[in-house]
């Protein structure tokens, strides 16, 4: 079975994922190169189906959906493509157990980045954060956050974001215990009468969804 | 006299600490605004209205004071090195770049600054904007066509040194040629 596409990908260097100024750099150029590679991205959505690890690691969480379109486990990266997002479970801050960069395919958002005042490990709360630099980010702008940040991203509808994730560095990411959506607004569950989930596996019918949407919107093939 | 500065600027100036609060900027508004504000400025210039003193030298730009009808203190910035500059910042500022770019990077810690190990890294193209808050670890870099305007809700104090009357004279046609540019520009493009 065919699973993975061979592209220019495939040869791309490492974005040197420790190094967020580096990686600013190097993932800028891959993700804009991708986001102009109309028939790359589209045979990486269709290859997604083909390919259980991508399709295992394509998910619905509370935040948005996503598919994972590469995974280079040999270079410690994995690009996705986030779309979808809840509107109303956007306030969140957060930060994750990795760097990644990102950049904006459609739609946009108000980015807030928070500074911590209670060191920069560990669970926090909402008391902990002071807003530190905020943006507008919108189609064709792209960012780097290391894996410290604590952020907000207050999507519009249709936003739909390149995203390349490196390895994991640390145990648990967090999340303001206080401010996070109730478990109403998560997704619900892939087996009818279980409870809703904040993250899970999409389901066959979740793939095709997202790649329908892709192609009402134009942005694959 | 009309307002000079996009109603966004207000509302990033605004930002309290509460996380709930988000400054209500649409990606619309957040994309019509470059041509206007450079014809805006260029106005202030071209009249007189703006001061040549009162520039300065600070955190590898000139300012160069304008006189608007807002609240908030407001500058032309444009770029006296292409380094990379640490930027203290003491009160919320607006910086909305009008022409080259701006490399931007925040870290945790002042070590972290020195070492350059950022944990945030954005490159602003023209058209394109970002709000600082006070306690932000920050540097800036420009190119030789940065330009940008820079609104503050207190003075910037901590000057580098006064710009002397060829100084400013130079900063001023720099920043008037690519705000020319700019106005011709319908729409800003990210970098």
């Amino acid at each position: 079975m065919l699973t993975s596409t061979a592209s220019w990908l495939d040869a791309a260097p490492p974005p040197d994922l420790d190094d967020v100024r580096r990686m600013q750099r190097i993932s800028r150029a891959m993700l804009d190169r991708l986001a102009d590679d109309r028939p790359l991205l589209t045979q990486l959505v269709n290859d997604v189906l083909h390919d259980p690890d991508r399709l295992s690691a394509s998910r619905v969480t509370l935040l948005l959906n996503r598919l994972s379109l590469y995974q280079a486990q040999d270079r410690g990266f994995e690009i996705r493509l986030n779309m979808n997002p809840r509107p109303d479970n956007q306030l969140v801050p957060h930060d994750h157990c990795y760097a990644f960069a990102t950049r904006i395919l459609t739609g946009g958002y108000v980015h807030v980045v928070r500074r911590r005042t209670d060191g920069w490990t560990g669970p926090f709360t909402g008391a902990d954060l002071e807003p530190g630099i905020v943006t507008v980010e919108r189609p064709g702008s792209a960012y780097t956050l290391g894996d410290s940040i604590v952020h907000q991203a207050v999507m519009e509808p249709h936003t739909v974001t390149l995203f390349v994730r490196g390895p994991r560095r640390k145990k648990l990411s967090h999340a303001a215990e206080e401010l996070m959506p109730p478990p109403e607004s998560w997704p619900a569950a892939a087996t009818a009468g279980d409870a809703p989930e904040e993250s899970r596996p999409c389901t066959l019918a979740e793939y095709q969804s997202m790649r329908t949407y892709l192609i009402e919107r134009d942005l694959i093939g | 006299m009309e307002a000079v500065l996009p109603g966004f600027v207000g509302r990033l100036l605004a930002q309290s600490r509460d996380p709930s609060h988000i400054p209500d900027i649409t990606v619309l508004a957040a994309s019509d605004w470059l041509s206007p504000l450079a014809s805006r400025v260029l106005h202030l210039l071209d009249t007189g209205t703006y001061r040549a003193t009162g520039s300065f030298l600070a955190h590898g730009y000139a300012y160069l004071p304008l006189k608007t009808p807002e609240e908030c203190t407001v500058y032309l910035r444009v770029s006296d090195t292409r380094a990379l500059t640490f930027w203290p910042v003491h009160a919320p500022t607006a910086v909305l770049n009008m022409a080259g770019t701006t490399v931007m990077e925040m870290y945790r810690e002042p070590d972290d600054e020195q070492e350059g190990r950022p944990q945030y890294a954005r490159t602003l193209g023209t058209g394109e904007f970002f709000a600082a808050h006070p306690g932000a670890l920050c540097a800036t870099g420009g190119t030789v066509s940065t330009v940008q305007v820079l609104a503050t809700s207190e003075p910037v104090t901590d000057r580098e040194g006064l710009l002397s009357g060829e100084a400013y004279a130079a900063f001023a046609q720099r920043g008037r040629r690519y705000l020319e540019q700019a106005s011709r520009t319908l729409v800003g493009a990210p970098c």
